[in-house]
């Protein structure tokens, strides 16, 4: 027979295992990667900063479901290309309102895509699911282009391109609606028609176009519904916007939105701005270089040209921005270019301080000759606050996965840190309304104890002491309770606590009244 | 072992386990209620919080209950006995 131990064997197991477990979240006691203290060091840093959120000291914490606000727009656009490299995965989609996949580019000629992946990225790649699963209310888009007829165009699509574009792109919203998981009927789907360089001459037979497509592809009766963006002209030499205000009206009446782009794939950028202007992105002001002719072109006076002359409300323009750079070569006199840098390299791998493009508002790294120009967040910071206050309706992003994977997670983490700093609502401050909340349940105890119970009643029908005791502390505490549920900016958090502080005294306030009677009694 | 833990718990644990359910159903109520006044959102962590501070709460105003007659009633009998 053994001998009994002096702890019994099933305490000696417990103690070992909560004495492992402390070992794991002390600092310093644990093993190489130490995921104890991690997880404890990630714990506090989480609530650190939610507490810094409920108290008013910081302006934004999500708690992981944030979402744009209704009044505002955000379009992400990745391109076909970075969908096939499947870098969407990781995407915040909850901070986007719209999502562009892929691009169909028409031929002209049968109005069938000119390629034969770009239109279909979305049925290789699970993007859509993935998204729509995410953001259950967002739009999934598929942009329209004819860029390889940019310049000469003597008209504007046949009847049959017409027809089979239309088919294919009914098919196509189709499929897309369906993969989002819409079985009742085709909702949060839509077209972005970017069509850079429609002719003065041509400009209401793509008006017409447009009415139809919007026709065709909206039918209530067939649960049909598409959302129509139109990408305007960065510039309108012409002033065909303001000149002709039935195109302009006819616009307004189809599109649901209007994107603005505040850059410039190839190199039209030079031949506008001059050769002394290199980024992508189009000017905020005036340059000295920029031809007589051309003076004036530039985003803010874009803005003003369409809102203000054009007449196309402030809220249906979004401006899109890039999240790629461009790079040029100073020195030599072709001046060669590399266009869509993706962010991430170029943050990554070009090792230099940054400079500020005084015409763009932009900045620009410089490696021996060759000059990288981007928008960080500060530029961004800048433009988005701008937007805001002309009273636009949101931004773009062309080229979500160019903003990704940057090992600077400042930058990475900052442009959506921007985003949803501007244009997304921000979470609920929950701390004190759940205090109010609590508040709620004590003063229904009390109130409840009357009713219920003859004893209580007659107990303060006896004592009128403790009737108005009880009354007020009911007044106060729906005091406290009105002032916890009230936001942070209309009532001071120091007023919240000091209520509080003085409702949870009030008791011992009576308790000590009560001491101090009986003993001079 | 096993009937002296079944009658401890039905004692002792039962009769505060079975307000459980009503706990939560009174949260989740009112977690609609602000979410449908307040915010609008309908969002899941709202109902998580309203569950998880209407649990202690409920409990707080059931003790409150009945803690109130005993604070505020005198017995005649217990004077008298005592």
């Amino acid at each position: 027979m053994s001998q009994p131990s002096f702890i019994p064997r099933r305490i000696t197991t417990i103690l070992v295992l909560a004495l492992t477990s402390l070992t794991m979240l002390l600092s310093g006691c644990g093993g190489g990667g130490d995921p104890g203290t991690y997880v404890a060091n990630r714990a506090r840093f989480s609530m650190k900063r939610w507490m810094r959120y409920e108290f008013g000291r910081s302006k934004t914490f999500s708690y992981g479901e944030s979402q744009i606000k209704k009044e505002y727009k955000v379009i992400g656009y990745e391109p076909s290309w970075l969908i096939y490299d499947s870098l969407y995965q990781n995407y915040p989609y909850e901070l986007l309102s719209d999502l562009v996949i892929g691009e169909y580019d028409v031929n002209p000629e049968n109005g069938f895509p000119r390629g034969d992946s770009s239109h279909i990225a979305y049925k290789k790649k699970d993007i859509v699911q993935l998204a729509s699963a995410i953001n259950s209310e967002l739009n999934i888009l598929l942009a329209v282009t004819d860029y390889a007829d940019y310049g000469y165009r003597p008209d504007f699509y046949n009847e049959p391109a017409k027809n089979n574009l239309l088919n294919s792109l009914d098919q196509a919203l189709a499929e897309i609606s369906l993969y989002m998981g819409n079985e009742d009927g085709r909702e949060n789907v839509g077209l972005l028609f970017d069509f850079p360089s429609v002719p003065f001459k041509l400009r209401r037979k793509y008006l017409e176009f447009l009415r139809r497509a919007k026709k065709n592809l909206n039918d209530e009766t067939q649960g049909k519904s598409c959302l129509v963006y139109v990408v305007l002209p960065y510039k309108d030499p012409y002033r065909v916007f303001v000149r002709d205000s039935v195109y302009t009206q006819g616009l307004r009446d189809v599109a649901d939105a209007f994107i603005l782009r505040s850059h410039i794939f190839d190199d039209q950028i030079r031949n506008d701005f001059g050769e002394a202007h290199h980024g992508a992105m189009i000017p905020f002001a005036d340059l000295p270089q920029v031809p007589v002719e051309d003076r004036g072109v530039n985003l803010d006076s874009s803005i003003i040209y369409y809102t203000q002359d054009a007449k196309i409300p402030a809220r249906e323009i979004v401006v899109e921005f890039p999240y790629y750079g461009r790079m040029f070569v100073s020195d030599s006199t072709l001046s060669p270019s590399r266009p869509m840098i993706p962010l991430a390299e170029l943050m990554n791998t070009v090792d230099s301080k940054r400079k500020r493009d005084t015409a763009a508002f932009c900045f620009y790294r410089e490696l021996d000759t060759m000059k990288y120009y981007y928008e960080d967040t500060l530029s961004l910071e800048l433009k988005y606050s701008y937007l805001q206050e002309r009273g636009l309706g949101g931004v773009g992003l062309y080229g979500l996965g160019y903003g990704h994977g940057m090992d600077d997670l400042a930058m990475q983490d900052g442009l959506w840190k921007l985003i949803a700093e501007h244009f997304a609502e921000p979470a609920p401050r929950l701390f004190f309304p759940a205090v109010a909340f609590l508040l709620i349940f004590i003063g229904s105890g009390i109130v409840l104890s009357v009713i219920l119970h003859w004893q209580v009643r007659f107990g303060l029908r006896e004592k009128r002491r403790k009737f108005w005791y009880y009354l007020s502390f009911l007044v106060l505490l729906s005091v406290t309770v009105w002032l916890c549920v009230e936001p942070v900016d209309t009532i001071p958090v120091f007023w919240k606590i000091i209520a509080i502080v003085i409702l949870l005294i009030y008791p011992l306030g009576r308790a000590a009244i009560k001491l101090a009677t009986k003993a001079r009694v | 072992m096993f009937k002296k833990f079944r009658k401890w718990f039905i004692e002792k644990v039962w009769p505060w386990l079975k307000l459980l359910p009503l706990a939560i159903l009174i949260g989740l109520v009112l977690a609609f209620v602000y979410d449908w006044f307040v915010l609008g959102s309908f969002k899941l962590y709202i109902y998580l919080t309203g569950v998880l501070i209407s649990i202690p709460g409920f409990y707080i105003a059931y003790i409150l209950i009945r803690k109130m007659k005993s604070w505020e009633y005198d017995d005649p009998r217990d004077k008298l006995a005592k």
